[in-house]
């Protein structure tokens, strides 16, 4: 297995879990999957860090939790981007790309 | 913002139900987990093996996520109030002194507070209690202070006074009140006409109504 993958920077995982999320209601596992197999195995999120912003995001309103039932036919936790979610996750968007291209620009004029 | 409270106050109530919730939730990735291992080939030992390896610390996980719920806070504080009454109970011999002088400490400072309040906080019951003044007699040359008036130097002083609207004077003095059972002496003041218009009231019966709840009042 090669070490490919990097450590999140702080803040973005919010928009990770957001933008996996808007796709439609998933599970905690299948968040993290999803974000590793997009990535191509670069980002990964740890179970550590996964469940408690979950929490945090549904805490502040922007996703809400269900259970379900998974493929395999058990019991999970389904989460869901709400309203205020989404629009959380377009001002997140917005600002992550505007702090993309200023890394960019700065990079590429040394 | 109302959606923060109802997951905080969720979060604290049901908190034994949150904690199952947790549990469960993260046996359903652990589970996932093993299982994506197997499929890539492993055996069912070394896929669990790898799984809790990328899994981590339970109770750190755990932990930040009752952080993140926002309600560490209140529990620990909760924690800190029980292991003190613990300990309170433990060392109740100490606890008990405590108390002892907490009371006596607030029960001394409430009572001289109410005593300063009375005497010199509150003002006087009187109207314009702020422009009642007292006259001494000063004696300069024997180096004397704070003396009363004779009745002479009084009546001088009353018709001489222009910076006052009213003037008047008081006598201690005690009374005997008779009457069918035993007679019993009462302390008093005997004043002169100007006396109560100084303390700002017109007429003297309007000077009964204020006094009478704080002490008995007699006019003669």
């Amino acid at each position: 297995m090669t070490d490919q993958h990097i450590d999140l920077p702080q803040g973005t995982l919010d928009l990770l879990i957001l933008r996996t999320l808007a796709l439609g209601p998933q599970h905690g596992w299948a968040i993290s999957e999803r974000v590793q197999q997009v990535s191509s195995d670069v980002l990964r999120i740890q179970q550590g860090s996964l469940y408690p912003a979950l929490h945090r995001l549904e805490r502040r309103g922007w996703i809400k939790a269900e259970w379900g039932t998974s493929e395999n036919n058990r019991r999970a936790k389904y989460y869901e981007l709400t309203r205020s979610g989404k629009k959380q996750l377009e001002v997140e968007t917005d600002s992550w790309r505007k702090l993309a291209t200023a890394v960019a620009q700065i990079l590429e004029s040394v | 913002m109302l959606q923060d409270l109802r997951f905080r106050l969720r979060a604290f109530f049901r908190k034994d139900v949150m904690d199952l919730e947790l549990n469960e939730e993260l046996r359903f990735h652990f589970e996932n987990e093993v299982e994506k291992y197997k499929r890539a080939g492993m055996g069912e030992d070394a896929a669990r093996r790898r799984a809790r390896l990328a899994f981590g610390g339970q109770v750190q996980i755990r932990e930040d996520c009752q952080d993140a719920r926002g309600v560490s806070f209140l529990e620990t504080t909760i924690e800190d109030a029980r292991y003190s009454l613990r300990t309170m109970r433990k060392n109740s011999g100490f606890f008990g002194i405590a108390a002892l002088t907490l009371a006596l400490g607030i029960g001394a400072s409430i009572a001289v507070f109410s005593l300063v309040n009375t005497i010199l906080l509150k003002p006087l019951p009187y109207p314009n209690a702020n422009r009642v003044v007292m006259l001494w007699r000063e004696g300069p040359l024997a180096g004397i202070g704070d003396m009363p008036w004779a009745p002479n130097e009084y009546s001088i002083l009353a018709r001489a006074a222009t910076a006052f609207q009213n003037l008047g004077a008081f006598k201690k003095e005690s009374f005997n009140l008779t009457g069918s059972s035993s007679p019993e002496l009462l302390e008093g003041v005997r004043a002169s006409t100007g006396f109560f218009p100084a303390l700002g009231y017109r007429r003297r019966w309007d000077a009964l109504s204020p006094l009478k709840k704080t002490s008995q009042a007699m006019i003669m």
